[in-house]
């Protein structure tokens, strides 16, 4: 019955539902866009580190990200393919470059040189072109996102790298880059001519372990053979890469103060709607109480009330969001929804308009039942 | 259970509202008993401590000093939960203005106090809409308090205040809202009550009508009975008989 009075409570009056519905979904609307956009950064900042197929990452010490690092010398490949347990080692560059944009000026990029006999940290979504085509020299693949930003129309393309030649071979779909400076996947043979990296060294070197394997002792292993890099998993160098760009740069903190903010408003709406409606009707639950209603059922029915409109708001909003999600898809920065994160949605909703009743559930605490007759 | 323990007692009972030196005494000693089997009817001008006496006997309140004895529990010194609990076992109110809810069908209201019980749905639905029947409105059952006229409403609240088979009624005004056709119907549902099924029935009114209806009529000015005729003889099948016939 609870449910029902909830229920007949809200249908009464329509305007005041709806208003409140609306305040509900753009509440929730603005929480699920920043946390989308979170976990779209998240996604985006770890692109590279979790398409590498590579297990373990040695990387130069002190690296807090995949995008910016110091440069490993030539023995440390020699030090790791040597390791017992490594099926495969491959040098990798990384490093930020000039792109000289065809209508004048420049574009800052970031130069991928991988092992093409490994493949590993190659591009990933090759959606035109083959990935065989970059071990040729003076080839490279950018994604399909940013062929515009940087003035590629075709596979043909010429274009230029540091000042020396590149031709487009290729096109990836959805290898969006945190810093808004596009990666350029090429050979680490072809690396070495549009950076100043020597030949040899590398940004990082990539091991591949031997089927069955433990990574842990691996690791320990790599770590003592090469004492002067950071070893970590591939998992690892992933959490790190996401913690260092959406923690430290504050970026995270802008998109959490956002979600904040937005249940802040629904939290603001959904009370001041629940304690108005609960004062229109305080007759009635006084009248409940005479009867013999304790503060359980009362306060029930105000949950009800709180839980129906979260529930409906949330489902309103939610299609909202995957809406907007899904016409973001193209953009630079991705709008990215999980089921785990959806629901992780719908239970914060709820609970948002949960801690929105209790204003009211407080007002009820203090009802006089004796108010009845007078 | 004796015809003392379905009666409500009230013993020199005071009551002020306010701080205990400076506050207004509602009450000044107020006794009386209503027994099962009589419409009580208290009446007094406003001010008087009628409304007081009633939320006393209604278990809404406790007295300052003094006792108060429903169906022999004696409500000073309780919980408000445990008051609750007692207002839900042993009393149904008929108020004023009805107190339907308006969003609320007719069964549904008078099923609410099955609800609040935790009788499941389909039981209290079955039991609210045999009282309906009850008292008249078998048919209405399915309207909203805004579809029926005054006197069908108060029929409902009627209807609701028996829902957990109460043994008292405790009636605030119960015809002030009705034109002299209902509220005669209301009155005569109220004697039924106490007549044929021994309920302790009290009615607090203004209304000068209803004196020649209740079996004993007190009168409370200032927070004190100032007339009061003795109670009636136990309540017997005999009387019952009576009162049918």
């Amino acid at each position: 019955m609870t449910t029902l009075i909830a229920w007949r409570n809200l249908i009464h009056d329509p305007v005041r539902f709806a208003a409140t519905l609306i305040g509900i979904i753009f509440s929730v609307v603005l929480m699920a866009v920043q946390a989308g956009m979170l976990l779209g950064f998240a996604e985006t900042t770890t692109g590279l580190v979790r398409q590498s197929r590579a297990n373990i990452w040695l990387v130069p010490r002190g690296t807090t990200n995949v995008d910016q690092s110091a440069i490993l010398p030539q023995r440390t490949y020699f030090q790791a393919l040597k390791t017992a347990g490594v099926a495969e080692a491959a040098r990798h560059i990384v490093r930020f470059v000039s792109w000289r944009l065809p209508r004048g000026g420049s574009q800052l990029v970031i130069v991928v040189g991988f092992d093409p006999v490994s493949g590993l940290a190659g591009p990933w979504n090759v959606v035109e072109g083959s990935v065989a085509a970059l071990s040729a020299p003076h080839m490279v693949m950018i994604d399909r996102l940013y062929a515009a930003k940087l003035g590629v129309r075709a596979i043909g393309d010429s274009v230029e790298i540091s000042g020396r030649r590149a031709i487009v071979a290729g096109f990836t779909q959805g290898a969006r880059t945190f810093t808004q400076a596009p990666y350029v996947f090429t050979s680490y043979a072809n690396a070495l001519r549009y950076t100043e990296v020597l030949d040899g060294d590398a940004s990082y070197v990539l091991v591949r372990a031997q089927p069955g394997i433990a990574l842990a002792p691996l690791v320990a292993r790599l770590q003592a053979a090469a004492p002067n890099t950071d070893v970590m998993t591939a998992e690892a160098f992933a959490a790190k890469t996401r913690d260092y760009w959406i923690f430290t740069t504050g970026a995270g903190s802008a998109l959490i103060m956002g979600a904040s903010l937005g249940a802040l408003v629904g939290i603001v709406i959904v009370a001041q709607t629940l304690y108005a409606a609960t004062l229109e009707r305080i007759g009635e639950y006084a009248t409940l109480a005479a009867i013999g209603a304790g503060h359980g059922y009362l306060s029930a029915i105000v949950i009800k009330q709180a839980l129906i409109c979260g529930a409906a708001g949330y489902g309103i909003a939610a299609l909202v969001a995957l809406s907007i999600a899904f016409a973001a898809r193209g953009a630079p920065a991705a709008i990215l929804f999980t089921p785990s994160a959806l629901g992780l949605l719908a239970v914060a909703a709820l609970l948002m308009c949960c801690l929105s009743a209790l204003i009211a559930i407080r007002k009820l605490s203090t009802i006089d039942p004796t108010s009845v007759f007078r | 259970m004796s015809e003392a323990d379905r009666s409500i007692r009230v013993e020199a009972a005071e009551l002020r509202y306010g701080r205990a030196d400076t506050g207004t005494h509602a009450l000044r000693g107020v006794s009386l008993q209503a027994m099962p089997g009589e419409v009580l009817m208290i009446r007094g001008p406003s001010g008087s401590g009628k409304t007081t006496l009633l939320q006393l006997m209604g278990a809404l309140k406790t007295p300052d000093k003094g006792m108060v004895s429903i169906c022999g529990e004696t409500t000073g010194g309780c919980s408000a939960a445990a008051l609750r609990s007692l207002r839900l076992r042993r009393i149904g109110f008929v108020f004023q203005f009805f107190n339907l809810f308006p969003t609320l069908s007719a069964w549904e209201n008078v099923a609410i106090p099955l609800d609040i019980r935790g009788v499941p749905r389909q039981d209290s639905e079955r039991a609210a809409r045999a009282m309906l029947e009850e008292v008249g409105l078998g048919d209405r059952a399915d309207f909203k308090p805004g579809q029926l006229s005054g006197g069908q409403r108060q029929r409902v609240a009627v209807a609701r205040a028996l829902m957990n088979e109460p043994d008292v009624i405790l009636a605030d005004e119960p015809t002030a809202a009705l034109d002299g056709v209902n509220g005669a119907i209301v009155i005569a549902a109220l004697r039924r009550l106490a007549h044929r099924k021994g309920r302790v029935v009290v009615v607090v009114s203004h209304d000068q009508r209803l004196q020649d209806q209740v079996d004993r009529c007190i009168t409370i000015e200032d927070g004190l009975v100032v007339a009061t005729p003795a109670p009636p003889a136990p309540f017997s099948p005999r009387r019952v008989s009576e009162s049918i016939g």
